[in-house]
């Protein structure tokens, strides 16, 4: 609610200044290629501008764009991935380094050395790992496994938005979860899962 | 008993969806006697709840930006609607 009791009024001629960087950041994080994150944050302004007279105020101008952006976001990972839904997934190497071939751990988890990344000493730098980790899986694992951690919907719904099977969504999200833990384990948890 | 292999499957799977009675009961049996995957359980949940936040937050390259081109493309686009409305 705005304190002033007046309905805010939108003012589109502003928006690339005001919060120009903040849409392409945002998108970039999330879509991780800056041509796409451009392309999204315009059709998220140009649909924002059509939309604007069904902004009641409730919230700030930016977070009303942001949650228009979201919704491109999504757009753009679910088409990402659905053009590609057919493919085969490629063999993955990393569960073959972490289990024998008797499905055991080489190396069995430690306990994480600094357990807590909510301590607000670490926060930003935790982030700033995860963000690293994150962009540093296969852009189609990373899409799925975006898409599912920012959509309300369930792992159903996704899956059936993607157009790839039940199994397929449960193999990559489990791919894209190994290697992010392990990303974890070796840049900020600061335990080798290898070593001995 | 299930293998650690299987198990952190369906670790990840139980995050997504409701496991089936057998693969639960599987699971839990070997988180019993396992501790390296009651490890790996408790982790991949706090790097779930750690990318929630992370993709729930604004972001996280605060130097990343619109080219000064890029900028004066949308602003353009956007005036032009608003011309054509007008």
């Amino acid at each position: 609610m705005n304190r002033s009791g007046t309905a805010r009024i939108l003012d589109p001629a502003s928006w690339v200044d005001r919060h120009g960087d903040y849409l392409y950041q945002f998108a970039l994080a999330r879509v991780g290629r800056p041509d796409s994150a451009e392309d999204i944050v315009q059709q998220a302004l140009v649909a924002a501008l059509i939309a604007r007279h069904s902004f009641r105020g409730h919230s700030s101008e930016r977070t009303w764009l942001t949650a228009i952006l979201k919704r491109q976001v999504a757009d753009w990972l679910r088409k990402a991935v659905r053009q590609r839904a057919l493919e085969e997934i490629p063999p993955d190497e990393l569960p073959n380094a972490q289990f024998t071939r008797f499905g055991a751990w080489r190396q069995k988890p430690d306990e994480w050395s600094s357990d807590n990344p909510g301590k607000e000493l670490f926060r930003d730098e935790f982030r700033e790992t995860l963000a690293g980790c994150l962009g540093k899986l296969p852009p189609r694992l990373r899409h799925v496994f975006v898409l599912r951690h920012i959509d309300d919907g369930s792992a159903d719904e996704i899956r059936h938005a993607i157009g790839v099977s039940a199994t397929n969504l449960a193999v990559m999200l489990h791919r894209a979860r190994l290697r992010l833990w392990h990303c974890l384990t070796l840049n900020w948890f600061g335990e080798d899962p290898g070593r001995l | 008993m299930i293998t650690c292999r299987r198990a952190t499957e369906l670790i990840s799977k139980e995050l997504d969806t409701e496991l089936p009675l057998a693969q639960r009961v599987g699971l839990e049996i070997h988180s019993l006697v396992c501790s390296g995957c009651r490890r790996y359980r408790r982790q991949l949940s706090t790097v779930d709840n750690a990318v929630r936040e992370l993709l729930a937050a604004p972001a996280s390259d605060r130097d990343a930006a619109l080219s000064a081109a890029s900028k004066e493309n949308l602003k353009a686009a956007l005036q032009g609607l608003l011309d054509q409305e007008a």
